[in-house]
């Protein structure tokens, strides 16, 4: 026996020593450990919940029975359907919005042993919900809380939200209160204030009307109003904005000027209003038929906005070039001026009728369109008599008439051809009125001759002596011309300084008539009325 | 300068040539001799007259500006800075230049006494105008102005030309070179 039991216990051994050691200890039920220890057993794994015990015993599920009407009566009938351990419960009606006797909550709670009351809490109907108001204009609003039998306290409030609708409310959408209760809503009322308009006010004044309501921001903008005028505002002068809202201001930098209408004005009154605007001034005359001196155009134009300092060109009239019309015919002289007003002048004149001898301005000279323009014109009524010396009277007759219709008188009407004219009335080279007459003296030819040679020895050597003692000038050599010229006549078409005397009647030549002309420049003398003052340059 | 001479404003005739010879003639009694300056001498001797007269007005009264303070204030180079160009503005200005047109004449050679005139030149100015730099007078504007010429021999007065509105150009070139304004002035 014993070496079978040796053996027995070995082999208990080996299995004891082959299986895990956990699983020899057998765990004891839970239910034999005090019951203090049994959770904390449990959980250690210690013990465990021997088979055989009985679950704990759990109320049956109550289906939701909410917002339904439930009498007692019904709730018994329901519970008992679903089992036989619920018994029914109704609690006191609890205030609430749902209609009296409706469920408005249920629960189950555990007796002792197997049974279970099923309870249910049941509406009294006392309580109202409050709809929800945002959004509703007042008339709505009061519409529909009275059909939930609330009352409206409306107030109105500054808000973002559209003016005129509810924005709030008191108590709160979908809750319960009392039926008749005071619902307090918000209604939104305009919250902005009108901006008063600072364009074209200095940034002073603008802050001034601005500041006690909004606040200000400026910005500079280049511009030819004053420094520190309002240009523009944003919100706009007499919208409507938040109090202490920013109004932006665009403030002129004063750096622009305006070029000024300057056309048809005086080049000097010109100048001088550029002068005022800031701006430097550049002239340019050009030919045209406004008034000498008046501005015609000017670059760039008026009402253009340049830089303070910028220079403005303008282009002054000039006039017009006057043409030089002296000894042409009128008519082409009122032609050649026939942007001017032509005044004519008709005077005496021994040039031929209708010639132009003189103008006022002269030509060359400037002058404004449809200004005057005096023009001298010749009658035709003055003639020279012609060279009648030694003419015969038939000579002298046909000479007068072609000079200009001029007739011959003879004193005694002697009109023998062996005569010819000595003098004449007027004399040859003087003017006489076209169509007069002429009265001529006729002396024989050979007396004449004799006559004519004497004078002129006599003058000739009578004004040579004359001027050699008036001008005693020894190295002087008397000119040979003047010595004893038996007959010479003074020509008419005589040019001084040009070449001498020429004789017609021969012999030799008489003295050289020089003439010469200078200006010898004096000073002058400057004065100013406005100050009285006098120099001498 | 200006294209204006003064030939514009005055002429010579040969009657106010003869007349100068009698005025001559009256001032020497003792050796006038012959009346020489007549007729067609005359007229020749206007006409020699006349060339002269084609002398611009402004160069004669080109001095004249430098009386005034305001534009002999501008050669001041601490108050006017070279390159710049200064306006002056005058009002109610009258200059007067007298200058004497003399005609020489001869016979055979033989020099006669001269003939010398008196030409006074009043010019007024409503406004003038001076463009000054670097202490020149560069341009002159004149504006509207008016001119009396008077033409006298010793002192008998021969003629008088009066030009009530005298039309000038809008500005003047004083020449390349302008007018000096002497430093310190006159």
């Amino acid at each position: 026996m014993r070496p079978a039991f040796d053996c027995l216990r070995r082999a208990l051994c080996l299995v004891a020593l082959t299986i895990p050691f956990g699983a020899l200890a057998q765990p004891v039920p839970c239910s034999r450990l005090p019951q203090a220890e049994q959770a904390q057993a449990r959980q250690q794994g210690l013990c465990v919940d021997t088979k055989g015990t009985r679950p704990p015993f759990q109320c049956t599920a109550l289906p939701d029975f909410v917002a339904r009407q439930m009498t007692y009566a019904q709730a018994a009938q329901a519970v008992q359907s679903l089992s036989k351990n619920l018994r029914p419960r109704l609690k006191d009606k609890s205030p609430s919005s749902a209609p009296a006797g409706v469920v408005i909550a249920q629960s189950t709670e555990q007796l002792d042993g197997n049974l279970c009351w099923a309870d249910f809490v049941v509406s009294d109907g006392s309580l109202v919900r409050v709809p929800p108001l945002r959004g509703l204009t007042r008339a709505e609003a009061a519409q529909r809380l009275l059909a939930s039998k609330l009352q409206m306290n409306a107030s109105e409030a500054p808000s973002e939200a559209p003016l005129g609708r509810v924005f709030d409310q008191r108590p709160l959408a979908d809750t319960d209160v009392a039926r008749g209760s005071v619902v307090r809503v918000a209604i939104a009322a305009d919250a902005t204030i009108e901006v008063p308009g600072v364009v074209g006010r200095s940034l002073s004044e603008a802050r001034l009307a601005l500041l006690s309501r909004f606040g200000v921001n400026t910005t500079q903008k280049a511009s030819v109003q004053p420094a520190g005028e309002v240009l523009a505002q944003f919100p706009q002068g007499g919208s409507r904005a938040r109090p202490g809202s920013e109004v932006m201001l665009t403030l002129s930098d004063g750096s622009l000027v305006e070029v000024p209408e300057l056309v048809k004005r005086p080049l000097a009154e010109a100048r001088e209003m550029l002068d005022k605007a800031g701006l430097r001034t550049s002239s340019v005359e050009d030919t045209s038929s406004a008034p000498i001196g008046m501005v015609t155009t000017l670059q760039p134009p008026a009402k253009s906005e340049l830089q303070r300092g910028s220079v403005v060109t303008l282009h002054v009239s000039a006039g017009l070039n006057v043409p030089g019309v002296v000894g042409r015919q009128l008519g082409e002289a009122q032609a050649a001026l026939r942007a001017f007003v032509v005044d004519v002048e008709k005077v005496a004149s021994e040039r031929a009728e209708g010639e132009v001898q003189k103008q006022l301005p002269p030509a060359g000279t400037r002058a404004a369109a449809r200004s005057h323009v005096t023009l001298t014109v010749s009658d035709g009524s003055i003639v020279t008599v012609p060279p009648l010396h030694g003419s015969t009277l038939a000579e002298a007759r046909a000479a007068l008439q072609s000079a200009g219709d001029l007739k011959a008188a003879t004193p005694d009407g002697d009109e023998a051809r062996t005569r010819i004219v000595d003098t004449s009335v007027p004399r040859s080279g003087e003017r006489a009125t076209r169509g007069s007459t002429v009265s001529l003296t006729l002396v024989p030819l050979m007396l004449w001759k004799a006559w004519a040679a004497g004078a002129a020895t006599l003058l000739l050597a009578g004004g040579a002596v004359f001027y050699r003692w008036r001008h005693p000038r020894p190295p002087q050599p008397a000119p040979q011309a003047a010595a004893a010229a038996p007959a010479v006549q003074f020509s008419p078409a005589i040019e001084f300084n040009v070449r001498p005397i020429e004789a017609r009647a021969g012999g030799p030549q008489v003295p050289e008539i020089g003439l010469r002309a200078e200006l010898v420049r004096g000073g002058a003398r400057a004065r100013q009325d406005n100050d009285d003052k006098e120099s001498t340059s | 300068m200006s294209g204006v001479s003064l030939r514009t404003l005055f002429e010579f005739s040969g009657a106010i040539v003869e007349r100068g010879a009698a005025e001559r003639a009256k001032e020497q009694p003792e050796g006038a001799g012959p009346p020489t300056l007549v007729g067609f001498v005359a007229e020749a001797g206007a006409k020699q007259l006349n060339e002269v007269l084609d002398t611009d007005v402004f160069e004669l009264l080109a001095d004249a500006w430098l009386a005034f303070k305001q534009v002999r204030d501008c050669a001041d180079a601490a108050t006017h800075p070279p390159g710049q160009d200064t306006i002056v503005t005058l009002h109610d200005v009258e200059i007067v230049s007298t200058n004497a047109p003399v005609l020489h004449s001869s016979v055979g050679g033989v020099p006669l006494p001269e003939l010398r005139f008196s030409l006074g030149l009043t010019a007024k100015f409503k406004t003038v105008q001076l463009v000054v730099r670097d202490a020149r007078i560069y341009r002159l504007r004149p504006g509207s102005g008016s001119a009396v010429v008077k033409l006298s021999y010793g002192n008998a007065k021969l003629a008088e030309r009066a030009t009530p509105e005298w039309r000038l150009p809008v500005e003047i070139p004083l020449g390349k070179d302008g007018i000096a304004i002497g430093r310190g002035g006159r």
